[in-house]
């Protein structure tokens, strides 16, 4: 299979203060979507992992889901 | 002298003048450690995720801050004895973000 081009644009910031782009990645359960099936850059995927941890310590996003 | 991004979490049943002392104390501590406060933003009284100490509402205060690294670690600690602080996360940045942030214009 050819690699996708990026579905997120390059310019996007994931932050745990904007909650709205996290929600995306995250599964029913609450799981963080893995990067095979997010395809988006190594350096988005680990921004993305960070924000979504800081957002669930402040009890923004759930650990697990409902 | 660092930039730091403060979130405090902090009861949801303390009164409103109890959360201002609770806000400018910190804030004086800040002040006595030879800090600064940049900004700080009210993202008022929001449903928890999950259940905390048996809160399901809480008040969150965001707050930009200019301190030495020094400060960080006894604030902490008189944080982790303070038990109207829920919980609390201060994390070192390089530049600001835009502000006012984005949690503070959706209210839940």
């Amino acid at each position: 299979m050819e690699k996708q081009d990026y579905p997120v644009k390059k310019d996007i910031k994931f932050d745990y203060k904007n909650l709205y782009p996290l929600k995306k990645y995250i599964s029913e359960k609450g799981k963080i979507t893995p990067r095979r099936i997010t395809y988006i850059p190594i350096q988005k995927q680990r921004e993305l992992t960070e924000a979504i941890k800081r957002a669930r310590y402040l009890a923004l996003l759930p650990y697990v889901g409902k | 002298m660092s930039l730091y991004e403060h979130v405090l979490i902090y009861k949801q049943d303390l009164s409103s003048t109890q959360l201002n002392t609770e806000i400018s104390s910190h804030k004086d501590l800040i002040k006595e450690l030879g800090g600064e406060v940049i900004y700080e933003e009210s993202w008022g009284l929001r449903n928890l995720a999950y259940m905390i100490n048996d809160n399901k509402k809480a008040f969150y205060q965001f707050m930009n801050i200019d301190m030495p690294g020094d400060a960080n670690d006894k604030i902490t600690a008189k944080l982790n004895l303070n038990q109207n602080v829920i919980r609390h996360i201060s994390i070192k940045v390089k530049e600001f973000d835009k502000t006012p942030t984005q949690l503070s214009k959706e209210p839940e």
